[in-house]
């Protein structure tokens, strides 16, 4: 059950990210806006890799995969 | 993860996040649509894995000779893994690339499929008379 607060903490990210890069771009720093989401972009990027990498390992087990991959 | 209900529950309300985000900005929408396909596999690989070991049990119990079940199951695997990606990748309008991960995936098929069709034309020639 605990996956779905994930799925919401990624879609927070996102939209915070988003704002931090309006409100940025309102005061006039421009590049620093980029940055920002560059760095919610690597945030959500590691989770998501997280999971992936725990989704192979899985896939790996169950379809008996192992001498191949 | 539950009922299947409770999966179905998921995807509406990750979908409806999709939406949310994808206004925002287009690269986070896109990983979050890869983390539920990721969730979605994960669900479904649950009951995939105690299907195949029913499958291993029943092979066992009744020495069924399911000759090739191992080679069915690595196949089912890669199957559902390329598609899994090649629809991850027309999602995200690299339709070149998802095709060239289908044509991956059919070689790779094919050569796990090998072994089978070899004991399949031994079978055959052994038939005809020499």
């Amino acid at each position: 059950m605990q996956d779905i607060y994930i799925l919401f903490q990624v879609a927070g990210v996102g939209i915070i990210v988003a704002i931090i890069h309006t409100v940025l771009k309102q005061m006039g720093k421009e590049d620093i806006a980029h940055w920002a989401t560059l760095i919610g972009f690597i945030i959500v990027l590691v989770i998501v890799i997280d999971y992936l990498s725990r989704l192979f390992n899985q896939i790996k087990s169950v379809f008996i995969l192992q001498m191949i991959m | 993860m539950g009922s299947i209900l409770q999966l179905f529950v998921i995807i509406m309300v990750a979908a409806m996040l999709v939406v949310i985000v994808r206004e925002q900005n287009e690269s986070i929408s896109f990983l979050l649509v890869l983390l539920l396909g990721i969730f979605v596999f994960l669900f479904v690989l649950n009951q995939v894995e105690q299907l195949f070991n029913l499958f291993q049990s029943i092979v066992s119990k009744f020495d069924v000779s399911l000759l090739h079940l191992d080679t069915m199951i690595k196949v089912i695997g890669v199957a559902y893994l390329t598609e899994f990606i090649s629809q991850l990748l027309k999602d995200a309008q690299l339709n070149s690339v998802a095709v060239k991960v289908e044509i991956v995936g059919k070689l790779f098929i094919l050569l796990l499929a090998l072994p089978i069709f070899i004991s399949v034309l031994e079978t055959l020639m052994s038939f005809i008379p020499q």
